[in-house]
């Protein structure tokens, strides 16, 4: 009688352990690979359903190469269900000229054809020269120290996504995205410069426990359509942003880009002064 | 023996939760949560209804989506079983939907009764009056419009109140103004007209 308790909680775990990856409202999405050695992927890569790193686990990603992945919402949410996840490490190695591309395998592809790059208590991320589009938010960063520059992500829901991560995002271009950069610090503070966010709906989306430890520099958040920086609801600390290029050189105006407690009473508020007055030189985004 | 035994049957239970809680809880940390919206297949509820999955989704970054449904009856039975989080109900059709008990024809003692019943029997929680009033397909009124919130999803969402009842404290949405944005929604589409109107009355 122990033993088939013991046999049955075992059997339990054993099961935990290779469920298929549930979406928001409990489909189910089929894991198509999981990664536990060391892997290469080259040329083109189709991905349906998930993908997984899994802890120990390293995927290397070779210059040039496309991953495609189908468009597939299992759950009806309106959101790609087919998404790479990282657990283990991702090195992401494409070059100016070459770079590699995350894409949609739609004919004509929108935003949120495919759910995310997920990266989630991973041992680490390094991502060099890497376009990303289509996609719900392109790149999600959680609990892992990471290293992105070169980075374009476009017409994605969210560009660039992170919480609670230490990671470093320079020499990128996030646009035509709804939020070029979404983020919660919750004490981790991430380090944004040289990054050219345009052209989104939202530059910078502060979502909630934003305390000041994240550095922005030498960015240019210019030519967003809604605002540059948007505070949610509950973000009531401020946020230094000094030393980027708001898109001119007069306070008031720059004020007017930014949804925040100037805006909305009890919210923080951007503190942008002093301001470059230039565009900064931005490194050429493959 | 006997206390090894009990021992290992321990660590393992422990480790049964931790593997079964695990996927759920990186799950919630990483692809943010959700909420669902429903609503009735018509222009007013409709509008409404996507002004504020807008609202919800601009200022908390809460992912949202709308489910439709071909009459409230429907969709009430939707929202009971907690396949909606929130909806929009109307006073007098649900005093006269769940035969609530109300002498009173005072507008405020019709809406306290409504909500007292619903949160009491339903778990269901009725926002502030948004300022306009609900109509059936013949025109007839069905009296104040609110929003309906599951107390479980307030649970989770407790900023939700908060920043719904901007509308109608904050801002009044009254017939007028709702009907001027049906007009809008013939010619453009539902999301845009709602994002302006939300822009336009600085709510987002």
């Amino acid at each position: 009688m122990k033993h088939n308790l013991v046999y049955g909680l075992m059997l339990l775990v054993i099961a935990a352990g290779v469920i298929p990856g549930r979406g928001i409202a409990g489909e189910e999405t089929p894991i198509q690979q999981v990664i536990r050695q060391k892997e290469t992927w080259r040329k083109e890569v189709k991905v349906d359903g998930i993908v997984i790193v899994a802890k120990g686990g390293i995927l290397n990603i070779a210059p040039g190469t496309r991953v495609v992945f189908s468009v597939r919402d299992d759950d009806g949410d309106g959101i790609g269900d087919s998404e790479l996840r990282v657990e283990g490490s991702l090195e992401v190695t494409g070059t100016e000229k070459v770079p590699v591309i995350f894409t949609s395998a739609a004919a004509e592809p929108g935003p949120a054809d495919w759910k995310y790059i997920m990266i989630n208590h991973a041992d680490s991320a390094s991502v060099s020269n890497a376009v990303v589009e289509y996609a719900y938010s392109g790149i999600q960063v959680h609990y892992t120290r990471g290293s992105f520059s070169g980075l374009v992500s476009r017409h994605n829901v969210d560009g660039f996504r992170f919480s609670t991560a230490p990671v470093t995002l320079e020499n990128s271009l996030l646009t035509k995205n709804v939020n070029g950069i979404r983020f919660e610090e919750r004490g981790a503070g991430a380090v944004i410069r040289n990054n050219d966010i345009t052209r989104n709906r939202i530059g910078v989306f502060a979502v909630i426990k934003c305390e000041g430890l994240t550095t922005f520099g030498n960015n240019s958040i210019a030519g967003n359509s809604d605002y540059a920086v948007k505070m949610g609801m509950e973000q009531r600390d401020d946020i230094p942003m000094k030393g980027n290029w708001w898109g001119g050189a007069d306070p008031e105006q720059i004020r007017e880009f930014f949804f925040d407690g100037k805006f909305e009473p009890g919210l923080g508020r951007v503190l942008f002064e002093p301001f470059l007055t230039d565009r900064p030189n931005m490194v050429q985004t493959p | 023996m006997q206390n090894i035994n009990k021992q290992i049957r321990v660590i393992l239970l422990l480790v049964v939760v931790i593997a079964v809680a695990l996927p759920s809880f990186s799950a919630q940390a990483c692809v943010g949560r959700k909420l669902v919206l429903g609503s009735v297949e018509a222009d007013r509820p409709a509008m409404v209804t996507r002004i504020l999955s807008i609202l919800i989704h601009d200022r908390t970054g809460t992912t949202v989506e709308v489910k439709f449904f071909p009459d409230q009856i429907k969709l009430l039975e939707a929202v009971k079983k907690g396949k909606v989080d929130l909806y929009v109900d109307y006073v007098e059709s649900a005093v006269d939907r769940l035969e609530v008990e109300v002498s009173s024809a005072e507008a405020a003692d019709r809406f306290k009764a409504v909500k007292r019943r619903f949160e009491e029997e339903l778990n269901l929680i009725w926002l502030k009056p948004m300022g306009y009033s609900g109509l059936d397909g013949n025109g007839r009124s069905l009296g104040p419009a609110s929003t309906v919130v599951h107390k479980e999803t307030l649970k989770k969402f407790p900023a939700l109140p908060r920043l719904l009842e901007k509308i109608g404290t904050r801002v009044v949405l009254d017939d007028g103004r709702l009907d001027s944005l049906v007009g809008k929604s013939r010619s453009e589409k539902r999301a845009k007209v709602a994002r302006n109107y939300l822009k336009e009355v600085k709510l987002i």
